[in-house]
């Protein structure tokens, strides 16, 4: 589950935010690495709500620094978020 | 439906010229700035709809790239094109056209997002609903 997550993650990334697919590895800071800004991440918040159904808040993102950190937590969101469907 | 066009036109004085007789490179900046201001008091159905709401329009990127001189009394027409709109961000493109010679002098891109209690919100419904009918 954790691969699959993490490999529609880069694609959405390297699509979205012009980032070379190489460069994000887990241990990547998103806005230290890949250079995300406030709205580059509130941007990735609804693209997640949208390909996992996994809704981030601007509170919850205060605790997500890495790409780690993000499938960490959709992973342990996703399953909320199918019952709720 | 149609294409809506959004226009606004400059003319070159003294005041906007450098040493050697030509627009000086920040004017063009000026202009952007005056043709989004014009951009959204035409479309934004009540003025000053932003401010009511507490909103902030950020700009995160602007650019321009300049490719033929402007001069002394030139009339320059400014396209304003908005485009790669997302949830919270939309761009804004400049097309300087000089007058008389149809030339593209200019052009310039502006990255452009929205700030509610200094957290992103997204485009505001209204400004999202009849900006796209200028794409």
């Amino acid at each position: 589950m954790e691969k699959e997550i993490f490999n529609k993650l880069i694609n959405k990334l390297a699509e979205n935010f012009n980032i070379n697919k190489e460069s994000i590895i887990p241990d990547k800071d998103i806005r230290i690495d890949l250079g995300l800004d406030s709205f580059d991440a509130a941007e990735l918040s609804f693209i997640i709500k949208e390909e996992f159904g996994v809704e981030i808040t601007q509170d919850d993102s205060i605790n997500i620094k890495t790409v780690r950190d993000i499938v960490s937590f959709i992973e342990a969101n996703i399953k909320n978020a199918k019952r709720k469907e | 439906m149609a294409k809506k066009t959004f226009m606004f036109t400059v003319k070159v004085y003294l005041k906007d010229t450098n040493v050697f007789g030509n627009v000086y490179f920040a004017c063009y900046f000026d202009w952007q700035g005056m043709a989004r201001e014009e951009f959204f008091n035409k479309i934004v159905p009540e003025p000053n709809f932003l401010l009511k709401k507490n909103i902030k329009l950020i700009t995160i990127e602007a650019y321009i790239k300049y490719l033929k001189e402007a001069l002394l009394f030139d009339t320059i027409q400014i396209k304003v094109i908005p485009c790669n709109i997302k949830n919270t961000t939309f761009e804004l493109i400049f097309k300087y056209i000089k007058i008389g010679r149809d030339e593209l002098i200019a052009e310039g891109r502006q990255k452009i997002g929205f700030t509610e209690d200094n957290r992103v919100i997204p485009i505001p419904i209204e400004i999202l609903k009849i900006g796209r009918e200028y794409i």
